[in-house]
């Protein structure tokens, strides 16, 4: 039989504020077990939660960029479930009042995915397993952590439009700068819904849940799996059963974690030890102001304004970081497709090789004038990729960097003349079959100008001067 | 009164006539020998306390003297004290040792308050006399009969000069009553509940039990205050500095009908002279009416066991506190050491939580709950429109809490006085206004509008001036 897939996501992005959700612990990946925790962290009887504005503004932020409407009046409530991991035994969460509704990405084939809500929470600690000395260990450091829940409606019909929705969204988080979006480290999880009806049906199927899909691809291979196990289920005329599952990455399948009847009743309620957040429309507003270009309008802009291939836009805006630098590299030399260029080809392999991919050791001034010695003939193609290589693991301007290595053509034009004058004459047989329509010699003649003149002359110039010599 | 009130420590302590020093040994001494009798105390810190006694004396010694210098005070086991024991009163916490000052220990050291020690509660401030896991305290006027608050008994009989005590559903108030002391159970907000081990963050408070309201006006004014540690405490100024004036003349005092309704012959006439006293001293009694009362008790119940499954539920035997060694698993340890931790009163709240949270439960129980706790205020408003005190018993029976009754629903009656100003957040205070046959305190419970915590305390000092020459003192 065929079936239609009915695929809700739920993202989990941990936001990058400077200090924990409900307490004034720092917060950052790694780090030496339980050295950012306090009373509030480990849950010591008596400590209060107090929390933290630069996370609200942070969830606000998330909302505008996934297009939600933000809640003047938003509150907290205790989500509760023993787990070692999580000491107080309840997670702080919003349940009943989140912060953001109602929002939609749309994706590159028109498909409208709508987000249901995004509410803010906590992360839990992490349990640290010791099979040598059978022991679990806590780790609290990440206890407290601010986080999203990002939910969608079941919009979505394709392990790829799964895939691209949570790409847009971890890059549309980071242009907000308020997640680095990094799924390796944990900073960004994806739970998956997922049912099958009959192709057409009004009638939802039963659906599992998949548990903490930790990159891109696994949410691919995950979704992909699921749609065959639940379509082999339902074509031997069996039934799903409800349940919550996790994906086994070595072996590419999903497993059984706990069925309906096992799940837990959490038993929200509003957090008495936190007072209702309000926000003013200004102050909703005044973030809104400060909300970057989002990367799909910046993609507009580079293939429509600066005539950029798809590919290389693309490239471009997949960070913010690289994408802020090309607009302030262009906005001082507007040559777009040698930028674009410099960026997708030789910028990209230095940041593949040496894994530095923000805080650049130079300016963008520094790299227009780059680009410009190029095309002014001062630079030759490979010694650009020799000083951009300098630039980039040492810093320094192009112009010293060039000088230093000796890499400055000295285009002398008075010998360029000679050598050309001395070339036209040489090779007369050439230069009539070139005006005969043989273009391909040019090149031989071009070679043979070369040899005179050597190096220390820009090919571009030698190119530029023989051209209106031969005419 | 026996022993010293804060304002004769404090003449003593500030004209030399005793030094910080001696005073603390007097109260440590009086503690270890008459704590045992009263079991007021669970734990007597008495090598801290000398030791804070010398910084007082050095404070006093430069001049530096603020009001609570020197002055011996003991502390209710549900505050933590950093490196003091503080057990809750329970066997899950007969270990713990806080590694932080709450709010108010804090705040008591900066004045150079001497902390005595711990004082003994029901178990997590929930339940009957019985609950605590260091037996029930005793009432000093008769040492047969329990009082829930070790605090009260330890400033009746005059084991410390005043106490801190932390409330919930009206602890504060009914323990001062039993005890014949004075309590406040202050406007929700007004003091930082940070590093108090509450079961209800929504109902707990932090008050003050002494032994005259004048004292309690001095407490107050050295813990009261906005926290940035405590998002539900809020700043506000209360006129402590004028509350010596205490002119009565032309205050209306509304006297609550449902409340006297159901009160004994005994008790209801020990209001009806109280109210005859605040006449005389230029008040208009009125009768007001509270209709929303009957519901309080079973909102309260409600509320507070529901928030203490959740606060509750950091008590895993990971961390601190008792672990029991039965159990292979997390799952299994968790069972034992929750099952051996708590007492009986605890795990029927417990369960009685969990079932008004649980799903489908919510909207039947715990949001209605909630919705009694608004209308409650609203009433409560209205009537502070007329009135500017009110005036009720503390409990329909008086002094014998001992005799437990046959059902725990039947136990929780005594609180239903009490549970509606915990359920609005009202600053309200008790001081004793009679005596029953067998010679026990009875108190009278003063109710102030959000906020009108001195003028309470005010209201409160003028009865007692009438009061104190019928005063009869405790048996211990």
């Amino acid at each position: 039989m065929r079936y239609d897939v009915v695929i809700g996501l739920e993202i989990h992005a941990e936001l990058s504020t400077k200090t924990k959700i409900f307490c004034s612990c720092e917060q950052y990946f790694g780090g030496e077990q339980n050295t950012r925790c306090c009373a509030g962290c480990a849950a010591l009887p008596g400590a209060l939660p107090v929390f933290n504005k630069q996370a609200i503004t942070y969830a606000v932020k998330a909302g505008l960029a996934l297009d939600c409407g933000i809640s003047l009046e938003s509150a907290f409530d205790r989500k509760n479930y023993f787990y070692p991991d999580l000491p107080k035994a309840y997670q702080i969460s919003q349940f009943y009042k989140p912060i953001c509704v109602n929002g939609k990405v749309i994706l590159s084939d028109n498909t409208t995915v709508r987000v249901n809500r995004i509410h803010l929470e906590e992360d839990a600690g992490k349990l640290i397993h010791d099979d040598y000395h059978g022991v679990s260990l806590a780790d609290y450091n990440r206890s407290s952590v601010p986080l999203i829940e990002i939910v969608t409606e079941p919009d979505i019909s394709s392990a790829e439009q799964a895939r691209e929705f949570a790409e847009i969204v971890a890059n549309r988080l980071r242009y907000a700068e308020v997640c680095d979006a990094k799924m390796e480290e944990g900073s960004l999880r994806c739970d998956v819904n997922i049912s099958l009806k009959p192709s057409g049906s009004p009638i939802l199927g039963t659906r599992a849940e998949i548990k903490n899909l930790n990159s891109f691809k696994s949410i691919v291979r995950a979704i992909e799996y699921e749609i065959e196990r639940q379509s082999e289920l339902l074509d031997a005329g069996k039934k799903v059963v409800q349940e919550t599952r996790r994906f086994n990455e070595n072996h590419g399948r999903t497993i059984a974690m706990r069925s309906k009847e096992e799940a837990q009743d959490y038993r929200y309620f509003p957090d008495p030890d936190i007072p209702t957040i309000l926000i003013e429309q200004a102050e909703v507003d005044k973030i809104a102001s400060t909300m970057p270009e989002l990367p799909e309008a910046r993609l507009a802009r580079y293939i429509n304004e600066y005539n950029l291939p798809e590919a290389a836009a693309k490239i471009i805006i997949t960070s913010k970081y690289l994408s802020d630098f090309y607009d302030s590299t262009v906005a001082i030399y507007n040559n777009y497709s040698e930028i674009a260029n410099l960026f997708v080809v030789e910028l990209f392999r230095l940041i593949n090789d040496y894994q530095i991919d923000k805080d650049f050791k130079f300016t963008p001034k520094e790299l227009a004038r780059l680009a410009e010695m190029l095309d002014k003939g001062t630079l030759t193609r490979a010694a650009q990729k020799t000083v951009l290589e300098i630039m980039y693991t040492c810093g320094g301007t192009p112009d010293n960097i060039a000088k230093q290595e000796n890499l400055i053509l000295e285009n002398d034009l008075e010998a360029l003349e000679q050598a050309i004058k001395q070339v036209l004459s040489e090779y007369q047989k050439a230069v009539q079959e070139y005006k005969d329509g043989s273009l391909k010699v040019f090149g031989f003649l071009m070679g043979q100008v070369s040899r005179i003149v050597g190096k220390s002359t820009s090919p571009a110039i030698i190119k530029e001067k023989l051209t209106k010599a031969l005419e | 009164m026996q022993g010293y009130t804060i304002r004769q420590a404090r003449a003593l302590l500030d004209k030399g006539k005793i030094g910080a020093a001696e005073l603390t040994r007097y109260y440590l001494e009086r503690a270890a020998k008459l704590s045992p009798k009263l079991n007021a105390y669970i734990t007597i810190a008495a090598a801290e306390a000398e030791k804070e006694a010398l910084r007082a004396q050095a404070m006093l010694d430069s001049g530096n003297q603020k009001p609570l210098t020197g002055i011996p005070i003991a502390i209710s086991d549900n505050i933590s004290t950093k490196g003091m024991l503080t057990t809750c009163g329970s066997r899950m916490l007969y270990n713990y040792k806080p590694v932080f000052d709450a709010t108010v220990i804090e705040k008591l050291k900066e004045q150079g308050a001497v902390i005595l020690g711990k004082t003994n509660i029901s178990e997590f401030c929930l339940g009957d006399n019985a609950s605590s896991f260091f037996g029930a305290p005793a009432n000093p006027y008769n040492v047969d009969k329990s009082t829930s608050s070790g605090a009260a008994a330890a400033v009746c009989a005059d084991l410390a000069v005043c106490a801190i005590s932390a409330d919930i559903g009206g602890s504060i108030v009914q323990s001062a009553s039993l005890c014949g002391v004075v309590g406040i159970q202050p406007t929700y907000g007004a003091v930082s509940r940070y590093g108090m081990i509450s079961s209800a963050p929504s109902l707990s408070q932090i008050g003050a039990i002494a032994k005259d309201a004048q004292d309690c006006v001095a407490l107050l004014s050295a813990i009261a205050g906005k926290d940035m540690r405590d998002m539900t405490s809020i700043g506000y100024k209360s006129d402590f500095a004028n509350v010596k004036e205490c002119n009565l003349q032309g205050k209306t005092i509304g006297i609550i009908t449902e409340y006297i309704a159901q009160a004994s012959a005994e008790v209801k006439a020990a209001i009806e002279n109280t109210a005859q006293t605040f006449k005389e001293l230029g008040c208009n009694i009125v009768q007001v009416s509270l209709p929303s009362a009957k519901y309080a008790l079973s909102a309260y119940y409600i509320i507070s066991s529901a928030e203490a499954t959740s606060s509750f539920a950091l008590y895993d035997g990971i961390r601190f506190g008792y672990r029991s060694k039965e159990g292979d698993t997390f799952e299994q340890n968790l069972w034992h050491t929750r099952g051996e931790g708590f007492g009986e009163e605890v795990k029927r709240r417990l369960l009685l939580g969990v079932f008004a949270l649980g799903s489908g439960n919510y909207e039947k129980y715990y949001y209605k709950a909630k919705l009694v706790k608004e209308k409650l205020k609203a009433e409560f408003n209205a009537i502070f429109n007329t009135c500017d005190f009110l005036l009720c018993p503390v409990a329909a029976e008086q002094g014998d809490n001992t005799a437990r009754s046959a059902t725990s629903v039947q136990n929780w009656q005594a609180s239903a006085f009490t549970v509606a100003q915990n359920l609005a957040g009202l600053p309200c205070a008790s001081t004793a206004c009679g005596y029953s046959k067998e010679g026990m305190p009875i108190g009278a419970q003063l109710i102030a509008p959000h906020f009108a915590d001195a003028k309470l305390l005010a209201c409160a000092t003028a009865f007692e001036q009438v009061f104190a020459s019928k005063r009869k003192e405790a048996a211990v």
